[in-house]
């Protein structure tokens, strides 16, 4: 509920009102791995088939550059010292650099990095168009809520068969494999349907994939408990307008937090006064409250999310 | 300490070229497989090559390297005809066997590995949705010393090549 504090807070940050220039630098960035992805795996597609390759860019499998591939092998890398079925040193490296990124922001992977991701928010974009305020708000709190643990589930269970098996059991149900792989004959229909649920979903729902089924993000998630830099709001200078909320895709309340601790936070920025928070110095990416420019006042509100 | 989104993309960039950067230079960054399996570490195989490590992408000519079992052998026993033997990769064993997969009768990747292991006589796991060829099982039968658990395994893991 708005109150009188709060209006006239709002009243009088009415002339800031006018559309202010949103940096493109995360647009650019996932731009950016989308197009290397695909283009990565076409050159490893033109390998397969005997073809000249792209100059100048590497030939990989995409199981190779992806940084879950070290993360299932974790376990047989320590019980036998070698990697699962299709994955190699470079997965590993990767996952490591994930790892180094979370524990300063969160899972940047997630918000910045994975084309699978990216893919959902552009969707998304033609969701917001179609259908305004309503859109990604299909499923009531009560029923969202627990379902976003479902992910570690997924997590648990992909963990456990390819620690059984040696195999990448998770390739037979991973939609980012299908993605870029929906033409080849390696690719299984299990895939290809979760990958069509997802982009039809995604045009009601911001990142369903991400928020309910991925093991990858259920992952990096825990980051985000004890992350060096976490989303924190002012409340001193905040207007209550929910602009913050409304924009979040993972639909975290951060208009009355201090602080953001959510396992869902995706370190996407787009809360942050630098995007939609209209007011400057009140969301941003800092480590603590009284070490940056915001004005100390912590012990007025504890809430964290 | 604040972080700008222009700050947090340079972090990234950073992060992930730099470690692909660095461990190429340290030889560590491989997007493929040596193609020279792991060895065991511990027991009275330690040292030797563990067929357990194969993989799909393995040509029959890396096993032969790895593991001696000329590639034409290789190729007999997994119904391989008309073709580059040394050259057949593991992982066509699926393909060429799809229609026993639909039958929970698995002849793969997995398959090969157990071939290799009961050949040279290396310890290996028998599961239980891992087939063999009949021609493989017979060569098995004729070259490798196998104990009676393993006899048992070949005679109900035996499929005829479709
Ligand atoms: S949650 Fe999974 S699919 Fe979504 S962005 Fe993260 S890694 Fe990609
Ligand atoms: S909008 Fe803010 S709280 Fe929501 S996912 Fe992005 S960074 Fe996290």
């Amino acid at each position: 509920m708005t109150t009188d504090v709060d209006k006239s807070k709002l009243a009088a940050t009415k002339p800031k009102k006018k559309k202010k220039a949103r940096p493109w630098y995360r647009t650019a960035v996932q731009i950016f791995f989308f197009t290397l992805v695909a283009l990565i795996t076409l050159n490893e597609a033109l390998v397969e088939l005997g073809r000249q390759t792209i100059p100048f860019l590497a030939t990989a499998s995409l199981h190779a550059i992806c940084p879950f591939g070290g993360v299932v092998s974790i376990y047989e890398f320590v019980t036998a010292g070698r990697y699962a079925q299709k994955v190699h040193s470079s997965s590993f490296i990767l996952m490591w650099a994930a790892f180094i990124l979370a524990v300063g922001f969160g899972p940047l992977i997630c918000g910045w990095v994975c084309p699978l991701g990216s893919f959902q928010q552009w969707i998304a974009k033609l969701g917001r168009k179609f259908q305004g305020k309503k859109y990604n708000h299909l499923i009531p709190a009560q029923v969202d809520r627990p379902l976003r643990y479902t992910r570690y589930l997924v997590l648990a269970v992909v963990i456990f068969f390819t620690a059984s098996t040696r195999k990448l059991v998770f390739q037979d149900y991973d939609p980012y494999f299908a993605l870029f792989n929906f033409w080849s004959s390696e690719i299984a229909w299990t895939a290809l349907l979760i990958l069509g649920v997802t982009i039809v979903a995604s045009a009601w729902v911001e990142r369903p994939w991400c928020k309910y089924l991925c093991p990858y993000g259920a992952v990096l998630g825990l980051f985000n408990l004890f992350r060096i830099f976490r989303i924190r709001r002012e409340e001193s200078t905040c207007i209550n307008c929910k602009l913050c909320d409304r924009n979040c895709p993972m639909n975290i309340t951060i208009s009355t937090a201090t602080a953001v601790k959510d396992h869902q936070c995706i370190a996407c920025m787009n809360c942050t006064s630098e995007q939609f928070c209209p007011v400057a110095d009140t969301v941003d990416f800092t480590t603590r409250r009284d070490a940056g420019t915001m004005p100390a006042t912590e012990s007025t509100s504890k809430e964290e999310v | 300490m604040k972080a700008k989104s222009a700050a947090v993309a340079i972090f990234v960039l950073v992060v992930i070229f730099g470690s692909v950067t660095y461990t190429s230079i340290t030889g560590q960054w491989q997007t493929k497989t040596s193609k020279v399996p792991t060895t065991y570490t511990e027991g009275t195989t330690t040292g030797q090559y563990d067929p357990a490590d194969i993989r799909g992408s393995y040509t029959l000519a890396d096993i032969e390297k790895s593991f001696g079992i000329p590639a034409d052998e290789l190729a007999t026993a997994f119904g391989i005809k008309d073709r580059d033997n040394a050259a057949v990769q593991v992982k066509e064993m699926e393909t060429i066997y799809a229609a026993l997969a639909a039958e929970g009768k698995e002849v793969g990747t997995n398959s090969v590995r157990v071939f290799v292991a009961l050949y040279k006589g290396l310890p290996m796991d028998l599961t239980d949705t891992t087939y063999l060829p009949r021609p493989a099982v017979e060569i098995l039968k004729t070259k490798a010393t196998l104990n009676q658990e393993q006899l048992d395994f070949l005679d109900k893991h035996t499929v005829d090549i479709p």
